[in-house]
């Protein structure tokens, strides 16, 4: 029973879906935006098995860049979600709907 | 007997993310959400020890279980959120279960595509017996101040600039003129 590059592409995929099926079902934009987060991660669990793979650390270098924006996208993201909610006095996505001021 | 544990740490690191994943979207409550994705987070952080990565192993903990969880949930604190009641986003049952039934041919193909692909490409040479050798930590920084040296600080420019914007964001918003109490 030896772990092969493709298990962890599977795991990757089936974690990248249940993202895209949070990102879609749920309405709350918090909730929304953890299944982003989710998807990310999975898409993180493939460079690393890759780079592992093809024996280089270009997909490790990547990995790093691709938490340092997604660091950076939860602090604006959060921030858009509070001044949202400000407006709205809710996070609903549904309600949020309107781009005017 | 070594490839058996690594299987066996495998397969319970990678369910526990999965399970955990699920809860993240079936549960009312934010905060409940919130506390099963940091259990995928770490779970992902094992599958890194497994991928001999333990570089970004310590960054997924570091940053996503630390930085990122730490904000989401003092956001939904801070905005006071109660358990949704109405939990689907399109309200008819029939187009959640469409939706849900896309998402499901979805991940059936990347399945399909992963398990039967055949991936071959130039070898970089870097083996695990090097990693054990040099340690994860110095090639990747080896790397990366080298080759990447110039998306490295174009990513410090780009957090410079989130950092920039989430200040205006959070001081000039519409809530300017009428709570200026605050």
């Amino acid at each position: 029973m030896i772990i092969t590059l493709n298990h962890y592409l599977i795991l990757s995929a089936i974690l990248f879906s249940i993202g895209t099926a949070g990102v879609l079902i749920r309405r709350n934009a918090i909730i929304i935006f953890m299944s982003i987060e989710l998807m990310l991660n999975a898409v993180n669990i493939t460079l690393v098995a890759f780079s592992r793979c093809q024996e280089q650390v270009a997909g490790e270098v990547l990995v790093f860049f691709v938490m340092a924006v997604a660091a950076a996208e939860a602090a604006v993201g959060l921030v858009i979600l509070i001044a949202a909610n400000r407006y709205r006095n809710s996070v609903d996505v549904d309600e949020i709907s309107e781009l005017r001021g | 007997m070594e490839s058996q544990i690594t299987a066996v740490l495998f397969y319970g690191f990678s369910s526990a993310a999965v399970i955990s994943a699920l809860l993240v979207i079936t549960k009312k409550n934010p905060v409940t959400s919130a506390i099963s994705l940091v259990v995928t987070f770490f779970s992902i952080s094992a599958i890194y020890i497994l991928l001999n990565s333990q570089f970004i192993a310590i960054m997924q903990v570091l940053i996503y279980a630390g930085a990122i969880m730490v904000l989401i949930i003092f956001v939904i604190m801070l905005l006071n959120l109660r358990p949704a009641d109405i939990e689907l986003k399109n309200r008819t049952v029939s187009k959640a279960v469409l939706v849900i039934l896309i998402v499901f041919i979805m991940a059936l193909s990347l399945v399909a595509i992963v398990s039967f692909g055949r991936f071959s490409g130039d070898k970089g040479g870097i083996t695990p017996e090097i990693i054990a050798e040099t340690g994860s930590v110095q090639l990747i920084a080896r790397a990366m101040f080298s080759k990447y040296l110039l998306p490295f600080e174009l990513v410090s420019l780009l957090i410079t600039i989130a950092i920039i914007g989430v200040v205006i964001l959070s001081r000039s918003g519409p809530g300017k003129e009428n709570d200026g109490g605050e």
